[in-house]
């Protein structure tokens, strides 16, 4: 885990990111998921959203993320004060990751780095997420925690501002759950936002977090 | 490397790796061919002179089999909403992944032709013509099917609905691909036919690869 204090690209501190969300509403069928959902989020900051099964969490953070238009409302994301594009400051991870079945872990790595447009192979990406050991395992043989921080260091190398996470804690132990938390930690820590949709919202130290509950009333 | 060329080399790599899916659509084509000769009563005259037609039907045939494997994965896996957060436009991820799916699926159905082509005693002027046909063809052939793939890619079901999607796409396609392998040993590769073939893989170029980046951002959002 020290290993990510001791590259200094994980490290660069993140400036002037936010998220705005006025009005939110998504409808999914004839049932109303949620609506007129509002969320600022202009320091570096923890969200946790959370509420009960089939209430629109995971839909809430795709709409955040820009991969789903939400049925109202308006979003924008912003750096250095700046509109950007979602593609610009997010990363997004769904509850099971999203590694490829038939690629080893390294293979996998790669390809997103190289589709991300990175500049080089990060392996202290994969070094801060105590992955190196299994670089050339087939990602359908990992287990679900080396599988959830294949995920992790793939935002560390994508150096992306704002992380939208969909239960990353989710099946891992006690060890898992807090190397999630350490790096978590360590990315509001330079500056960056984290919303993270969770049944079971783990404490982490020194990170300042709201909760967002839907299905009360806002 | 482009975005292209990295989803393509992945492609392969996962086909090599996939227990031999790609191949079913081989064994599909070997199949077809050997039952039409049998219900076509084993006649070598009989059956040189549908060869053409039926070498076209079996590959259309099989290229339809494939139709899921084009998007859905990538879709399911959520390798897609990722490759939108990477800044690719649909029209490279519909590109990228048209093409793989030619070179993966496609192109050994052609490849192999030469060997149904000897059982059925084509000749080699015929040989030549069909497979200048195919190649020719293949764009149009790619790019329709992975329309009805962008359409359906996020529904569990529907390849009913895909061959009904594709067959009208298909079928000038196949009409003028058969009419060309056949004026082949006539008027060779400038007979009227492969003008029109080409053409027709011109347009769907120019108006499928959209369409199924249309269809690919639709069911993204969806």
């Amino acid at each position: 885990m020290d290993a990510q204090t001791s590259y200094p690209m994980l490290t660069t501190p993140f400036k002037g990111v936010s998220l705005q969300a006025s009005g939110l509403s998504a409808v999914r069928g004839d049932k109303t998921l949620f609506e007129n959902v509002s969320l600022r989020i202009d320091t570096p900051e923890l969200i946790w959203v959370i509420g009960p099964n089939g209430i629109g969490k995971t839909t809430l953070l795709r709409i955040c993320a820009g991969l789903l238009r939400p049925d109202t409302g308006h979003l924008q994301w912003q750096i250095n004060g700046a509109a950007v594009s979602a593609a610009d400051c997010i990363s997004f991870q769904p509850p099971q990751g999203f590694a490829k079945r038939g690629l080893t872990l390294a293979e996998d790595f790669a390809f997103w780095s190289r589709i991300n447009g990175l500049k080089q192979i990060s392996d202290a990406a994969l070094d801060a997420t105590n992955l190196s050991a299994h670089k050339h395992t087939f990602t359908q043989n990992l287990s679900t925690g080396q599988k959830q921080r294949l995920g992790l260091s793939r935002l560390l190398a994508d150096q992306k501002p704002i992380w939208i996470l969909d239960e990353p804690m989710a099946g891992l132990d006690t060890s898992g759950r807090a190397q999630t938390a350490h790096i978590i930690q360590s990315h509001i820590a330079r500056g960056g936002i984290a919303l993270i949709a969770s049944h079971n919202p783990a404490s982490i130290d020194n990170t300042p977090a709201r909760r967002l509950t839907l299905g009360t009333p806002q | 490397m482009s975005p292209v060329a990295e989803i393509i080399k992945r492609d392969i790599k996962l086909a090599a790796r996939s227990g031999g899916a790609w191949s079913y659509g081989l064994v599909f084509m070997a199949f077809f061919l050997a039952l039409c000769a049998i219900a076509l009563g084993g006649k070598l005259q009989t059956l040189k002179d549908l060869s053409i037609p039926l070498i076209w039907l079996s590959i259309l045939f099989a290229s339809l089999l494939s139709i899921s494997h084009i998007f859905r994965q990538d879709m399911e896996d959520g390798t897609m909403a990722q490759f939108k957060l990477a800044r690719l436009s649909s029209m490279t991820i519909a590109s990228a992944k048209t093409l793989s799916f030619a070179l993966i699926y496609l192109l050994p159905l052609i490849l192999t032709t030469p060997i149904w082509s000897q059982f059925f005693g084509l000749g080699s002027a015929e040989l030549v013509g069909l497979c200048l046909a195919l190649l020719i063809a293949l764009p149009a052939i790619a790019i329709y099917v992975a329309v009805s793939g962008a359409l359906l890619c996020a529904k569990q079901s529907g390849g009913f609905l895909a061959i009904i999607l594709t067959a009208p796409l298909l079928i000038p396609t196949l009409i003028f691909g058969i009419a060309a392998a056949q004026n082949f040993s006539d008027a060779g590769i400038a007979a009227m036919e492969f003008r029109i073939l080409a053409g027709l893989s011109f347009i769907s170029i120019a108006i499928g690869l959209p369409a199924s980046a249309a269809a690919l951002s639709a069911n993204l959002e969806g």
